[in-house]
């Protein structure tokens, strides 16, 4: 009777833990319970790696759907006539956690076939953030947190939730589209704390990582990614020719608009650091305006800047630096390092000494790169560029500037790699990357005008050039060196997922799923979801099967802007379907 | 005194009333919407830089009615104007040119649009120009028309 008893006891108190709480060490060792995808990226490191097998190389062909689900929050807003769907599923005990783009989160029972458990719309305002949201109506997902769900709205808010009942428990105004600041941006979990990237730079924000306190929704810190003059790095934004221009740090850029990553034992947070503003106007803004198109490591607790490496400094083609960064310990050039990688638009991927920010070496991941000659060996920086100016040309014929207000360069604007995350095969040393291949035409049209509050803040624009294609890319850690090359028609704006099944999960925006193989991208398997994918695919497990789910739904600032250049995908209707596959 | 009040009262709940109707269906309106022109015009229609490129203010254009046809349904190659008429390029209707004409020429191929725009479609967006934003300023009832409902968006002006 007393082992029933205790047993009883050990079996409430195990499921309540188990549907209850998600632990800071629950999110710590996310890779010991592959059964889950408990965080944005999988793991705090940003591989985007799962253990499970189940579903792999031998019997991936005989993956099929297992169910779906129609996701609301289609309807537009703003500027913007529908929504998109861009988020990562995070999956906790066979419960899934999804976002449309206005940032109602679902709960679904994914052992119950994707039967609803709850959903939380927080009524985000549609039409006074969707007006000046540059790039589409987006949510990119949820972060889990003891009982709580923790979520953005464009709006700029920061939602807490409960998680069994689908109750906004507290909610924190975090951003002002007054000024042009949304969300986008997944939360991050650090600690007890969330931590928050803001979207703007098109429209002159002041870039900021914000840190809440989820006891009680105070502050802990707001790093701005700018400098003010007074600060390090500060006399890296000097006066244009206009006079207006000396306040060029006020309306800087650098948005923080892709979840960053986090190493436990550094104690330290990893974060992208987007374009300075405006875009295409860089002798607006001379310097090399610190810390835009950078990584940031920050202290996780003062959030502090430990160090930076930039990218592209004084960047004249919108090269935003911001997407996510993966913390790998791997054999670089022989040698076992912590390393972090990086896959930037400007179409070089860069390892760099984590602890240090030291650059360990620099590759192109794209076909085609001709904005720059190359990179220094030892320090990353573009071999074009020259410390004795404020204002950099690169290769003059790629960026348009006041003397020659047009120049094409390669890769466009859109980058050879934009927010769709990479993944990091630890098995394998190997590093997947979802490519842009594309080139496109920089027209400057200088910014005489002071900033105005939710007007673009650009000087110019671009100007599409060629077709654009996309490739999934893989890249050996160890070298540096591209080792294969997955082409499609179409560039890949969706992200990836790699398994220890020797399979990397991929789509293409015009529908299509597919499975590669991790040794040489080879196709095993696809499935037509007909609609546009932009959203990156996830594998977790439930009642002890393994799955693969995506969200299927057009969305971002392609289908606005750019189709002219992808012949075929205007006639991809906009849906919101999410997608489990299982064999 | 009492009838002075009670029509009074008739005469500000008929006013109130009048105002507060929801802006009337504009045809024009919506094909500038559904041709995604705000994407590069802006909802305000003044232009300015843009992800679309620098884009022409409609509210300053001396573009008379046959012109503006023409750049709808044509585009302007060589600039991100793009054309609305299925049939532009595949005959000589756009400045007696065809798609061939520009093979090889990236620089200054014509542009297709989001989405395509008939004639009707298009006659009503040369409308919705001429009668609401060409030589105007943007105004609170502009707005309130664009957004179809009270938005911050109009707050301020």
């Amino acid at each position: 009777m007393l082992k029933y008893i205790i047993t009883t006891i050990f079996a409430f108190v195990f499921s309540f833990n188990a549907f209850a709480n998600t632990s800071w060490d629950d999110i710590l060792n996310a890779k010991k319970a592959p059964q889950n995808w408990l965080t944005h990226h999988g793991s705090l490191d940003g591989h985007r790696f799962s253990g499970l097998d189940d579903i792999n190389k031998k019997n991936v062909k005989k993956l099929r759907v297992a169910w779906t689900a129609m996701i609301g929050g289609v309807e537009g807003g703003g500027i913007w006539d529908h929504a998109g769907l861009e988020g990562t599923p995070i999956v906790e005990d066979g419960f899934m956690y999804v976002t449309d783009g206005w940032g109602s989160v679902y709960k679904f029972d994914a052992t119950k076939n994707g039967k609803l458990v709850w959903k939380m719309n927080p009524d985000t305002d549609h039409d006074f953030p969707g007006a000046v949201t540059c790039c589409g109506i987006n949510n990119r997902g949820v972060a889990l947190i003891n009982n709580t769900v923790v979520s953005h709205t464009l709006d700029g808010r920061l939602i807490v939730t409960n998680k069994e009942t689908g109750e906004i428990q507290q909610e924190v105004q975090l951003a002002d589209a007054a000024v042009s600041e949304v969300i986008t941006a997944a939360p991050l979990i650090v600690k007890n704390s969330a931590i928050t990237g803001v979207a703007g730079a098109e429209y002159g924000i002041r870039g900021w990582l914000h840190s809440t306190n989820l006891a009680d929704g105070s502050k802990n810190w707001r790093t701005y990614t700018i400098p003010a003059p007074d600060e390090p790095g500060g006399d890296t934004w000097k006066q244009g020719p206009e006079a207006h221009s000396k306040d060029a740090w006020m309306h800087g850029g650098g948005s923080t608009w892709v979840v960053g990553s986090y190493d436990p034992d550094l104690d330290v947070i990893y974060w992208g650091v987007g374009n300075p503003g405006p875009d295409w106007d860089n002798e607006y803004r001379p310097g090399d305006n610190l810390y835009s198109n950078s990584v940031l490591a920050l202290d996780a607790d003062s959030g502090k800047i430990k160090w930076y490496f930039q990218y592209t400094p004084n960047d004249p083609y919108d090269f935003d630096g911001v997407n996510e960064q993966t913390l790998v310990d791997a054999k670089v050039f022989g040698k076992k390092t912590k390393a972090v990688l990086h896959a930037d638009r400007n179409g070089f991927a860069y390892a760099l000494d984590r602890e240090s920010g030291k650059f360990l070496w620099g590759t192109p991941f794209v076909k085609k790169l001709d904005w720059t000659v190359g990179l220094d060996k030892y320090t990353g920086r573009p071999l074009d560029y020259d410390p004795n100016k404020d204002v950099q040309r690169y290769v003059p014929s790629t960026s348009g500037f006041r003397a020659q207000p047009e120049g094409t360069s390669c890769p466009g604007n859109m980058g050879g790699k934009n927010w769709p995350p990479t993944a990091y095969d630890p098995d394998r040393n190997m590093y997947y990357i979802p490519v842009i291949e594309s080139c496109a035409m920089h027209v400057n049209v200088p910014q005489e005008k002071e900033w105005v509050a939710r007007e673009f803040w650009l000087g110019g624009g671009p100007k599409m050039g060629p077709q654009i294609t996309g490739s999934v890319t893989a890249m050996d850690v160890n070298s540096g060196k591209v080792v294969a090359k997955y082409d499609m028609d179409y560039p890949q704006l969706g992200g990836l997922v790699a398994t220890k099944g020797g399979l990397v999960f991929s789509s293409h925006p015009d529908g299509t799923i597919v499975a590669l193989d991790s040794d040489n991208l080879k196709e095993l398997w696809s499935f037509e979801t007909n609609t546009g994918v932009n959203a990156p695919p996830i594998t977790f497990e439930a009642g002890g099967k393994q799955y693969v789910a995506i969200l299927a739904g057009l969305g971002g600032a392609w289908p606005k802007w750019f189709l002219s250049s992808t012949p075929g995908l205007e006639k991809v209707e906009p849906g919101q379907t999410l997608y489990v596959f299982g064999l | 005194m009492k009838i002075y009040n009670v029509l009074k009262i008739l005469l500000v709940l008929m006013i109130s009333s009048a105002n507060s109707q929801p802006p009337k269906f504009d045809y024009g309106l919506s094909a500038y919407k559904k041709g995604n022109c705000m994407g590069c015009h802006k909802w305000h229609g003044d232009g300015g830089p843009g992800y679309g490129g620098a884009a022409l203010s409609l509210r300053e254009t001396g573009l008379d009615r046959e012109q503006l046809t023409k750049i709808i349904a044509c585009g302007r190659p060589g600039t991100n104007m793009p054309f609305f008429d299925k049939k532009a390029y595949i005959d000589d209707r756009c400045f007696g040119m065809k798609f061939s004409d520009f093979e090889g020429d990236d620089k200054n191929r014509p542009l297709v649009a989001k989405s395509y725009l008939n004639k009707r479609q298009i006659e009503a967006v040369v409308n919705f120009i001429i009668n609401d934003l060409q030589g105007q300023k943007v105004s609170k009832d502009y707005c309130l028309k664009f957004f179809g409902k009270p938005t911050k968006s109009c707050d301020g002006l």
